[in-house]
């Protein structure tokens, strides 16, 4: 038995272990692929089609591509740079998204923290307060929080994006977080109180770096959820503030078919998240496991 | 000096309906290993726990060196702590865990670095500094804990093995490099153990923990051979002492066809009409005595060098088991009627009844 790693009831093997094994089973692999593939045909078509002329793309597919290479032109990439409108966006989404991820994932672990290993009074009724708060759907907090943004004159500012989407994260940070964080040995945090560990000293060299998947996981969920927000942006933001989903959004309505800006730019969009996912892929896994085999 | 005192130490746990630990008086010698033994929920860690500063106290004190330490924080107590299941830190080295007590108190790297290789040498792991704790077998984790644990020169050391039995192999049984180090080094150890067996290969003395109370502090030769309570008896052994109930009429108390007599002292002392009397199953034999003590086998098990029999008997109309260890002869068979008798030389150990102490011998 590892400190780290709760023994197993024997016998019981995890939901999640199972399905592991299954998935490593040769069936499996290819009904995989297939899902896989049937994601990938999109994603590939937006990409070739932001590569292909306004005009090639209304009069044939884009994978006539294949037998016409010479289609592809980087025009439309180009114009998109030039455009301030979609790079100033780009940048609000920037501005939005790592200040969102970072406070949620900051303040939640230091709320688990609390929740987890420290005794207060009426500790465990606020967290049921919390997990509730998780329940509460986006769409009921719009007006009351719009009307208080408007006396609060941040209506429209990115600081008024940002505490929406801290507000409605950390619920969720702060009940993932704790769950993990309780399963760490509480002989590890004494020994560590016992050579004269602050809370804080705790929290930095005992939970942070044994909890790391859990808040890595959580980090790139929060991202992804912030980076491809359009409804919480369409509300609060404006058209200085905007960041990338609305940008597009707008676009197309003011000129119908505008696929030379769209298609580049929805392709931007996505591609960030992707380099997340695909960089911190190991965690998104552990942290989809995180509770039933406890990694 | 590190000699501990405990004076009326208390610990009552929110919603619980009785202390934890209730007003334990212990000493313990510098240098001495003491064994804090009982069964689950007795208080050995509760006590181990409040002497290392983890938990409060809610009455009566704790003295290290003659100093009390009741209001010192855990860390400057002197007080090593070695937790049930290493509590070592996986994702450090060995390395970076002894060193741990020396830099959370920012010592400098260099004397810490040094600090460390001794006490590496002195435990034996000088080679695994470099390991993470998961990649290296129990003896060496052992070995690293206990480093740890005295790599900062503390004048006490206590151990938590609340749990053994989970798959963690003991910490002091036989020769556990823990057990050989603490006596090497002659520091003044606590160490609480659900095991007695445990308690008795190693210990200079046992106190006997139940109900949150000392039942008994001693040798383990002493707490063996004259248990000062019922408790005690039944705790210690294995298998635990046989212990029946009886009536005393003109101070003699009959078990079957056993008759005790009680000495004026016992009887005096004694305050009901009842005592239990306590044999080890290694002082029963059975015989073909015609005085002993009519039984009917229930159970024999084989434990490898002898045989252990449960024999049922009845006495005043209730039932009462005994287990007698027998070596040697032909081994009755489940259902036999047998005849017990009580070793030539054999102790009998009676008890009051009514209270669960001793009676003066």
């Amino acid at each position: 038995m590892s400190v780290t790693r709760p023994v197993a009831v024997p016998g019981r093997v995890p939901a999640g272990t199972r399905v592991a094994k299954r998935l490593t089973g040769g069936a499996w692999y290819l009904v995989v692929l297939l899902v896989g593939v049937i994601w990938l045909i999109p994603t590939l078509g937006l990409f070739i089609s932001s590569l292909r002329k306004a005009s090639d793309i209304s009069d044939s597919g884009w994978w006539t591509v294949f037998t016409h290479p010479a289609q592809i032109t980087f025009k439309d990439y180009s114009n998109l740079f030039a455009n301030k409108g979609i790079i100033q966006s780009l940048w609000n989404t920037v501005l939005i998204t790592v200040p969102a991820t970072v406070l949620v994932v900051f303040l939640g672990a230091l709320a688990a923290y609390a929740f987890a290993w420290i005794d207060f009074r009426g500790r465990d009724w606020l967290f049921v307060v919390v997990v509730g708060l998780m329940v509460v759907p986006i769409q009921v907090a719009l007006l009351p929080v719009a009307a208080l943004y408007r006396n609060l004159h941040i209506f429209g500012t990115i600081l008024g994006v940002v505490m929406f989407h801290v507000g409605f994260g950390l619920p969720f940070a702060i009940y993932l977080l704790r769950n993990f964080f309780a399963a760490i040995p509480r002989e590890l945090l004494e020994a560590t109180r016992m050579e004269g560990g602050s809370e804080w000293t705790i929290f930095r060299k005992v939970i942070v770096p044994l909890g790391l998947p859990a808040i890595a996981s959580l980090a790139i969920f929060q991202f992804l959820w912030v980076w491809n927000d359009l409804l919480v942006a369409l509300v609060f933001s404006n058209a200085k503030t905007q960041p990338l989903t609305v940008a597009l959004q707008s676009n197309m309505r003011q000129f119908g078919s505008n696929i030379d800006i769209l298609a580049p730019g929805a392709f931007l969009s996505l591609s960030v998240p992707l380099v997340v996912f695909f960089a911190f892929q190991r965690y998104f896994v552990q942290g989809l496991m995180a509770g039933s085999v406890k990694g | 000096m590190a000699d501990v005192r405990f004076l009326d130490a208390t610990r009552v746990f929110h919603g619980a309906w009785r202390p934890a630990v209730d007003g334990v008086s212990l000493d313990v010698r510098d240098g001495e290993l003491l064994v804090l033994t009982g069964p689950s929920g007795s208080g050995k860690t509760t006590l181990l726990r409040m002497l290392a500063g983890l938990e409060p106290m809610d009455r009566g004190s704790v003295l290290i060196g003659g100093k009390d330490v009741g209001r010192t924080a855990p860390d400057k107590r002197g007080v090593s702590m070695i937790f049930q299941g290493f509590a070592l830190f996986p994702h450090q080295s060995i390395r970076e865990n002894i060193a741990l007590p020396l830099t959370m108190r920012k010592n400098s790297a260099k004397s810490a670095a040094a600090r460390v290789q001794q006490v590496a040498e002195l435990c034996g792991i000088a080679d695994h500094l470099n390991s993470k704790p998961d990649s290296v077998g129990y003896d060496v984790r052992q070995r690293a804990t206990m480093a740890r644990a005295i790599v900062r020169r503390p004048g006490v050391v206590c151990l938590d093995e609340p749990l053994a039995g989970s798959g963690v192999p003991l910490m002091m049984r036989g020769r556990s490099p823990i057990a050989a180090l603490q006596r090497e080094l002659r520091i003044t150890t606590l160490y609480a153990t659900c095991s007695s067996i445990d308690a008795w290969s190693i210990a200079d003395r046992i106190a006997v923990l139940d109900s949150g109370r000392v039942q008994q502090l001693g040798t383990p030769a002493e707490v063996f051979d004259k248990p000062a309570t019922i408790a005690v008896a039944q705790f210690l052994g294995q298998p635990g002492m046989n212990l029946v109930t009886a009536a005393v009429a003109d101070g003699v108390a009959r078990m079957g066809g056993l008759a005790v007599a009680l000495t004026s002292t016992q009887a005096s002392t004694l305050t009901g009409h009842r005592v239990v009397i306590g044999i080890r199953a290694e002082d029963l034999a059975i015989g073909a005595e015609t005085d002993g003590i009519r039984a009917t086998t229930v159970l024999v098990r084989d434990t490898g060098r002898d045989y252990l029999v449960t024999a049922r008997m009845v006495v005043d109309g209730e039932e009462s088991d005994l287990v007698v260890r027998h070596a040697g002869g032909p081994v009755p068979a489940k259902g036999e009627s047998v005849v017990l008798g009580v070793r030539a030389g054999a102790a009998l150990h009676l008890f009051d009844a009514g209270n669960g102490v001793r009676l003066p011998d």
